[in-house]
């Protein structure tokens, strides 16, 4: 509602400073954040006459790598709207008729033969849901990421159709657009290969240059590629020799677009899996298959880059998608729960079940509340640096996936477990979130790591002199100093992060507050403690993930609950008691987490958890004597 | 503009700071609205769409789903007495019912009276609507029960009972049972019905639907009453003419 930027106006803003303690460098901050919103009503002088009106788009820093530094960029804390009332009118519209057509789907039948039958896809087709980020003037929805997100909502409702329509967004080519466009023509994404999964690197692709420099030949094969049966349109990326900076020949990946009437394309028997079964994976074969070299995407030996950036870019998504597949699944589940009654009562009335949809509405609401707010940053900042928040949403999402559905499917008991019910196959389709797109433990790596090359360039000289404490003794003595009047247990809350925000979600705002304190100084200590080896130190790394994601779930939960409480929604105060439900939750889980990265060996079980693998690799397996065994 | 319910907008901020400036009463007074306006048109639980429906069958749904939120339980069905042999009109019935009211329609013992008790009026912001209820005398606590009650000891953890454990035949010595919501001191409510006409020939259509799902139905004896302990009634019709026509205050806008 536009109604939402008056409020983040200044006159609210004096009435915050008032009751905070005066600080020249808190008024600083007042005074830069203010100007910002003078910017914003100098904007609304001129009426909006026409959507045609850009809006300008917006320099920040990326959020979460600052968030490794202690930086926290405020403007999160004002939830940005990105649609105008005009555009979200027509998104509105649009998604009712994609609503009803996805009812109709029969999913339990796709699941059981393992394909989508062509209605489905011609219905899809009409409805304009393969071109979704295609550009308007290539035939396209030209969706921005909100909408896109949007959509992904309703699209869960099948997931073998997501898969199928992720698969069809990503290339920027004149040629191949219109047609991807209208669903005349599906596109596949070869990627991973039988030796190289996670490792995207290592593909063992080739495509060699020909005699005339006028096409390459491809050989090689790729597995588990979605759409591998049906598609025309294959982005594959292969191994090429190119010539480094030194002048030597060295293999680099390159990302070529690939046609199947090209010739020497094949593929293989589509895949039985767990879960997706509507949708068609399978092996693809590349037999001296001739590229034109127009066809290269991007540069020659830049396609890991380009593979990066789409991967990304589909990742937010995930959370939308999720939001959307658990509401519909919880309000199933509530119905049952409000109706079924066991013990004499019924089934709402017991504490353990109240439980249960509780924390599920707790994910869900952060689920979506990380999912919109990337969006909004891809829309409206300038050169959006957003993988990491991208990958935060989609770890994220994926485990809060799995576990909801678990426990939807737990609540309705034996009935959840049979087929005739849909929560079986909603759970097998989830399990893939935590595979596909990233595995969830390689995007954990990825995040930790971004945060820390990002940390690592400004801390760098502080690094050098605490690591090496005989050689500057005053550096090292006085920056303990420092460290212990900041009290790393419990930090002096300088970020004030509460004027921002609504007073109901005061608490809130200040247990996220003390994590992102806490959590800069624990970077700072890790990165002292290990040096350049902190990369191999993944078990580290996966605390500092999960602590980074929690601080995004926690800012976006809080920042979109203050808005909604602001304007004045249908249930803001239900909102702002999840969003406070789930800070407590993701503060505890921050504490341990916190406690373990500032003892690091003394307060972790790492080394005993690699000497108990080590033995196990050895002995090929669980090698404790069995429990009836006698000497 | 509170007078007439209109909510500021973006346009109207931006006019009233350009005239009055940032730092005068009309724009704080705009910027409060702003805030608070919004917030008390979502604050209703029993949320009504914009424009309330002029049919009366969408109105009557609107009516039953409101007072049936009480229980989330409540089902509510829409009958049409043409399906019936022997009913003289043809009108629509809505009838709200929740699990818990068929528990105790059904545990009433035989003979036991059962009062048709309407037309009450219920109002939707501007739109008035009547409805009948079934209700059914309160059964007060008996004095065993009620001494029982005050003597339960809470204090004894000696012998912790629980249906979980698999022990039977639990006293009100080892649980209390609290009563629903439909159960009040001037009556228990069974089920509640807004019907197209409001004769009483609808009302037995309506209790022939009810007695499918209650079959107990069958053994009480039911009473249409024009009076009720629980307000002043509008008595039901006895020609089939359609009488239940939605009552409008138009002379404002319908908010």
């Amino acid at each position: 509602m536009a109604s939402y930027k008056i409020l983040t106006s200044k006159s609210l803003i004096p009435m915050a400073s008032r009751i905070s303690k005066s600080n020249s460098a808190r008024t600083a901050q007042f005074s830069s954040s203010a100007a910002m919103y003078n910017k914003e009503i100098k904007e609304y002088k001129a009426p909006q006459t026409s959507a045609a009106t850009e809006v300008k788009k917006l320099q920040r820093p990326p959020f979460g790598k600052n968030l490794f530094l202690g930086k926290f960029d405020t403007d999160i804390l004002a939830f940005p709207e990105v649609l105008d009332k005009e555009r979200l009118q027509t998104l509105e519209e649009l998604v009712a008729p994609v609503e009803k057509f996805f009812e109709s789907i029969d999913s339990k039948k796709i699941d059981a033969e393992g394909k989508i039958p062509k209605e489905t896809y011609d219905g899809l087709k009409a409805l304009g849901l393969f071109g979704q980020q295609i550009p308007t003037e290539y035939g396209g929805l030209g969706f921005n990421a909100t909408e896109f997100a949007r959509l992904a909502e309703i699209t869960a409702l099948d997931a073998s159709v997501a898969g199928l329509l992720i698969a069809g967004n990503e290339e920027q080519k004149a040629k191949y657009l219109p047609r991807l466009a209208t669903g005349e023509w599906t596109a596949a994404f070869c990627l991973t290969e039988p030796s190289s999964g996670s490792d995207a690197a290592s593909v063992q692709t080739r495509a060699t240059l020909s005699d005339n420099g006028d096409y390459w030949i491809m050989n090689g094969n790729k597995i588990w590629i979605s759409n591998g049966g049906i598609a025309d349109f294959f982005t594959v990326f292969a191994k090429t020799q190119v010539r480094n900076k030194m002048g030597e020949m060295e293999d680099r990946v390159t990302a070529f677009l690939v046609e199947r009437n090209f010739g020497g394309v094949t593929h293989g028997k589509p895949e039985d899996k767990l879960g997706i079964r509507g949708s068609n994976t399978c092996q693809v074969y590349f037999e001296n298959v001739p590229i034109p070299k127009e066809n290269v995407l991007g540069e020659v030996g830049a396609g890991f880059k380009i593979a990066l950036n789409i991967l990304n870019s589909g990742r937010f998504s995930m959370g939308s998608s999720g939001a959307g597949m658990l509401k519909k699944l919880i309000g199933w589940t509530a119905e049952h729960a409000v109706s079924r009654k066991q013990f004499g009562k019924a089934l709402m009335e017991f504490e353990l079940i109240q439980e249960k949809f509780a924390k599920m509405a707790c994910t869900v609401y952060a689920m979506e509340s990380m999912a919109y707010l990337t969006s909004a940053m891809l829309d409206t900042y300038e050169e959006p640096d957003c993988a990491m928040e991208a990958a935060m949403v989609k770890v994220f999402s994926s485990e809060g996936v799995w576990n909801c559905t678990s426990e939807c499917l737990q609540i309705l008991g034996g009935l959840g477990y049979m087929k005739d019910y849909p929560y079986e196959r909603y759970l097998r389709d989830a399990r893939i979130l935590l595979i596909f797109e990233g595995t969830n433990e390689i995007l954990r790596i990825l995040i930790s790591l971004l945060g820390l090359q990002h940390a690592g360039k400004h801390l760098a000289d502080m690094v050098r002199k605490l690591r090496n404490p005989t050689a500057n003794p005053g550096f090292v003595v006085k920056s303990t100093w420092e460290r212990l009047r900041r009290n790393p247990k419990n930090p002096k809350l300088t970020l004030q992060l509460n004027n921002f925000l609504h007073p109901s979600v005061k608490v809130a705002s200040e247990l996220l507050e003390k994590r992102v304190l806490q959590f800069q100084m624990a970077v700072e200590t890790l990165l002292a403690r290990h040096g350049k080896e902190v990369g191999n130190k993944q078990m580290d790394l996966r605390r500092v993930a999960d602590v980074a994601i929690d601080l995004f779930a926690m800012s976006a939960v809080v920042s979109r609950s203050s808005r909604s409480y602001c304007i004045g929604l249908r249930n803001a105060q239900h909102e702002v008691e999840l969003a406070h439900s789930f800070c407590v939750e993701a503060d505890l889980r921050c504490e341990r987490l916190i406690t373990e990265l500032f003892g690091g060996d003394l307060t972790t079980q790492d080394l005993a958890i690699k000497k108990i693998a080590q033995t196990i690799f050895q002995n090929k397996g669980y090698c404790a004597e069995h429990p009836l065994k006698q000497n | 503009m509170e007078d007439n319910g209109v909510c500021p907008d973006a346009e109207t901020d931006a006019m009233v700071l350009n005239i009055f400036g940032r730092h005068g009463f009309p724009t704080k007074k705009l910027r409060r609205m702003t805030y608070w306006m919004p917030k008390f048109k979502n604050l209703s639980p029993w949320a009504l769409p914009e424009k309330i429906p002029t049919s009366n069958l969408e109105v009557a749904k609107l009516a039953v789903q409101r007072m049936g939120s009480v229980d989330p339980a409540t089902e509510m069905e829409i009958f049409q007495t043409s399906e019936l042999r022997d009913a003289i009109d043809d009108t629509w019935i809505v009838s709200g019912q929740s699990a818990t009211q068929r528990e105790l329609l059904a545990k009433l013992q035989e003979k036991k009276t059962v009062f048709v008790e309407g037309a009450f009026p219920i109002w939707l912001r501007r739109t008035s609507i009547n409805y009948f209820i079934l209700r059914s005398d309160p059964e007060p606590l008996s004095e065993e029960d009620q001494k029982q009650r005050a003597q339960f000891d809470y204090d004894d953890v000696s012998q912790l009972r629980s249906w979980i454990l698999g022990q039977e035949n639990l006293t009100r010595k080892d649980i209390i049972i609290e009563p629903s919501v439909h159960e009040q001191e001037d009556g228990t409510i069974l089920a509640v019905a807004v019907t197209g006409t409001c004769s009483k020939d609808s009302l037995l259509s309506w209790i022939r639907f009810l007695e499918k799902k209650n079959p107990n139905l069958a053994n009480l004896s039911i009473l249409f009453a024009t009076n009720s302990p629980l307000g002043e009634v509008i008595p039901a019709i006895e020609s089939s003419v359609p009488v239940n026509t939605v009552k409008k205050i138009t002379d404002t806008s319908d908010l």
